[in-house]
């Protein structure tokens, strides 16, 4: 509830951070927070009008109001330059101030304190949680020029999104609470994995030559790289497991699996995180894959796109593929292993071709079923055995 | 394993001596916290110690409605609390523990009369046969339960009391099984953490520049003000496997962070801020309130030449390099230096300074200086050092051997216990 405070008799000028103009899903809590702080302090060193607005309870952007223009000006600059590159350019916005009813400023709200009670009874709702609500079954395409398109693996793993959607908000917003969930129900896929008729219904029949992409946090991967076995999980699918770790993995004191028979892959090579590292630095070379993810930032990137050509194109896999730009920088980095949401319609499409009940369903329905880890995911589809396995040209990779 | 022997001046094991030992207080601390006990318990377990806690469970006769005896019986321990040689501790849920040597005359006259007075007027809220109200344990053989009965003073036992009990008398050896922390422990934990005093467990070192002139001397650069992690885990849970739930140990190490940059951000702290500090943040750290106010209230002179440097996990900022991004751009907004923590020197050329853009490389030694071979293959992969001269810390440095090393690769800038022997020593 905004109060009347006192009266600004001369026009001045204040200073937003448009946090609510962002795209979706780009703002996080802690760039409000470090918003809010900035301002604070600049209003605490301006002095005089200079004061912060007071927010609504809505989330309303954070704004300094009160200041003379030049200020504002630097401000807004200082601003820009820190949320440009972490949320979205141009969200700072220099506002003439009319004289009218003052905001008075109030001391920023302390973070809510954590919720303990849902903290205390996370690890019950975790094991309460069937394993097929968060995890999804991938279809990775090998897309080599001139050449028919190809299986080239599939991919099985907790999906965030589902994960975060299954928990509530509060263990969502703490990365650790959420990552914590992924452990232990990685750790109930890699048992189902082990149990062949476990995974023939994860998998839906769907098993071939091609490799199994099995997407583990670190602790499940060493759980799963330790069990005996000639492939490492109990006489494992045909094509053989590839364990694919988060990045981070190799910055831990633990390091990366030993792995054995089993081949290991680095997830989550985002634009943000080429943008950090050097993909050709020698500590990679220990992971047989890498995979990277599609966005449009990534095709910007020179200097990584430069150091990715260095590496073996036959390493590295692009997944999160959403259309056709993603598949076109992929060939021209020589990568010929996809993933994504197109490549799941350009297979259901594929599916709807040989599919004598086509009419009955739509492609996005094709798609969905053929991610889903149980029955009920796929129920509505009426011939199974095509949706497990797609038709491909003759020409499958070879086993790992 | 490393754990805390506290601040225990008779115990002759150090195994956690990394840096120079804080003293909290000048005179003793006039009770014994909870997390100092289990040190205690702990310290007599490493060093063979043979001692005796005596345990009163008044927790279990608060049930009945009998305060005029439990007056009595706090009465009774009122000699122990006098007494020099002996500790005694208030746990939250009302029990109380007195640490003494074996065969120390006033505990066993103490029990000998709280004895005589549970049996005069046993009451009707006795609990089970089998659970005593009061005990007197010998150590290092019955730490285990010393232990157990401080977990659950501390409401960290999410067993029932029943059950408590029978681990009371089946934890008879040391060590105890450790099991893996969960969610309900974390929570308890937590709320645990808020009466914890941090001061036993504050590490501090000096990071120093120490240029390869013969005789030249340690110059002090930041000091580093550190919680451990492990430590307080081991004294706060003792029987929990923090290893086991790695993000659950994270989501406590943010805890203790706020818990640090609280106590810094106290107005006697600010004061006492002469030298320039470094302060090890796991990375949502630097974005959440805690910081935010001790960065708002931090010495503008300081702040002006670069007087606070956050050390941000390497393992954090590749687990969320958006994250990263944003608060290293930040900290530099704020005047602040950037040093990136790596457990291996494999990891300096993954993350190279013109993309990664930290100030400070800080990379932790071995006790022993890597194969030089291995180290220049690390270092200098092709033409372009990835380490810049005066950007990189040698941390963890124990043997003048590692000095040499890092002197060969560039580095000038070290900190360790060797640095501080150095520095004490001129």
């Amino acid at each position: 509830m905004p109060a009347a405070g006192g009266r600004c008799g001369r026009e001045t000028t204040g200073v937003a951070l448009n946090l609510s103009a962002a795209p979706a899903g780009a703002v996080r809590a802690a760039h409000r927070r470090v918003a809010r702080a900035l301002l604070a302090a600049e209003a605490r060193r301006l002095g005089g009008a200079a004061r912060l607005a007071e927010e609504d309870a809505a989330g309303g952007d954070p704004a300094l109001l009160g200041v003379p223009e030049g200020e504002a000006r630097r401000v807004a600059a200082l601003l820009e330059r820190l949320f440009g590159p972490a949320v979205a350019p141009g969200l700072t916005e220099i506002r003439r101030e009319p004289d009218g009813p003052d905001l008075v400023f109030r001391a920023p709200r302390p973070d809510p304190e954590p919720q303990r009670r849902a903290l205390a009874g996370l690890d019950g709702r975790i094991a309460a949680l069937p394993l097929s609500r968060v995890l999804r079954r991938e279809t990775l395409l090998r897309l080599r020029p001139g050449e028919p398109p190809a299986l080239a693996g599939l991919r099985l793993g907790v999906e965030t999104e589902a994960l975060a959607a299954a928990l509530g908000p509060d263990a969502a917003e703490d990365a650790d609470l959420l990552g914590h969930a992924e452990e232990r129900l990685a750790l109930r896929l890699v048992s189902a994995v082990a149990d062949p008729a476990e995974r023939r219904a994860l998998l839906g029949g769907a098993e071939s030559a091609a490799p199994l992409f099995l997407a583990l946090p670190p602790d499940a991967a060493r759980e799963a790289a330790a069990r005996p076995g000639g492939s490492g999980l109990g006489g494992g699918p045909p094509g053989g497991i590839v364990l694919m770790l988060p990045l981070a993995a190799i910055a831990e004191r633990a390091g990366l699996p030993a792995a054995g028979p089993l081949a290991i892959a680095l997830d989550g090579l985002d634009a943000e995180t080429l943008g950090l590292i050097a993909p050709d630095a020698g500590v990679l070379a220990a992971a047989d894959r890498l995979a990277l993810r599609w966005s449009p930032r990534l095709a910007e990137d020179r200097a990584a796109a430069a150091a990715l050509r260095r590496l073996d194109p036959a390493r590295l896999l692009l997944l999160g593929c959403d259309g056709t730009e993603a598949l076109d920088w992929g060939a021209a980095q020589g990568i010929e292993r996809f993933g994504g949401p197109w490549v799941g319609r350009m297979l259901a499409a594929a599916r709807r071709l040989a599919c004598r009940h086509a009419a009955a369903c739509v492609l996005a329905d094709c798609a969905a079923r053929a991610s889903a880890t149980d029955a009920a995911g796929r129920a509505g589809c009426a011939d199974l055995r095509l949706l497990a396995a797609t038709p491909l040209p003759p020409g499958g990779d070879p086993p790992a | 394993m490393t754990l805390a022997a506290g601040a225990d001046p008779e115990s002759p094991a150090q195994p956690f001596d990394d840096g120079p030992r804080v003293v909290s207080a000048v005179l003793p601390p006039p009770r014994l916290e909870a997390v100092e006990l289990v040190a205690l318990v702990r310290g007599a377990v490493a060093a063979g110690v043979a001692r005796q806690a005596l345990l009163l469970r008044l927790s279990a006769l608060r049930r009945g409605r009998h305060a005029p005896r439990d007056r009595l019986l706090r009465e009774a321990l009122a000699p122990l609390r006098r007494h020099p040689r002996i500790r005694v501790c208030d746990l939250p849920n009302g029990d109380v523990v007195a640490l003494g040597a074996l065969h120390a005359p006033q505990l066993e006259t103490a029990h000998h009369v709280l004895r005589t007075m549970l049996d005069e007027a046993p009451g009707p809220d006795e609990p089970a046969p089998g659970a005593p109200l009061l005990r007197l344990h010998r150590l290092p053989e019955e730490a285990a339960a010393v232990l157990a009965a401080v977990e659950e003073g501390l409401g960290l036992s999410a067993a029932a009391p029943g059950a408590a009990d029978a681990a009371l008398r089946a934890a008879a050896t040391v060590p105890a099984a450790r099991r893996p922390l969960d969610s309900a422990t974390l929570a308890a934990a937590e709320r645990a953490l808020a009466m914890v005093d941090l001061a036993p467990f504050l590490r501090r070192q000096t990071i120093c520049r120490l240029a390869p002139d013969p005789g030249a001397a340690p110059e002090p650069l930041w000091e580093e003000r550190r919680v451990s992690l492990p430590e307080v885990g081991a004294a706060l849970l003792p029987r929990t496997d923090l290893a086991a739930a790695p993000r659950l140990a994270h989501r406590l190490r943010r805890a203790l962070d706020r818990r640090l940059l609280t106590e810094l951000a106290r107005p006697e702290e600010l004061r006492d801020l002469r030298r320039p500090l470094l302060l090890p943040l796991a990375l949502e750290s630097v974005t959440a309130e805690a910081f935010l106010r001790f960065d708002a209230l931090f010495p503008s002179d300081l702040r002006a030449g670069g007087g606070l440097a956050v050390a941000l996990p390497a393992e954090d900022a590749l687990r969320d390099p958006p994250g990263y991004a944003f608060a290293r751009d930040f900290l530099r907004l704020r005047g602040h230096r950037v040093v990136l923590d790596l457990p291996d020197l494999a990891l300096a050329a993954l993350l190279p300074p013109p993309r990664a853009r930290f100030d400070l490389l800080r990379l932790a030694a071995g006790s022993a200086p890597p194969a030089a071979g291995r180290a220049a293959a690390v270092l200098r992969p092709g033409a372009a050092p990835p380490i810049e001269p005066g950007r990189a810390v040698l941390a963890g440095v124990e043997r003048p051997s590692t000095v040499a090393w890092g002197w060969e690769m560039g580095i000038t800038l070290f900190q360790g216990r060797l640095i501080e022997r150095r520095r004490i020593g001129r």
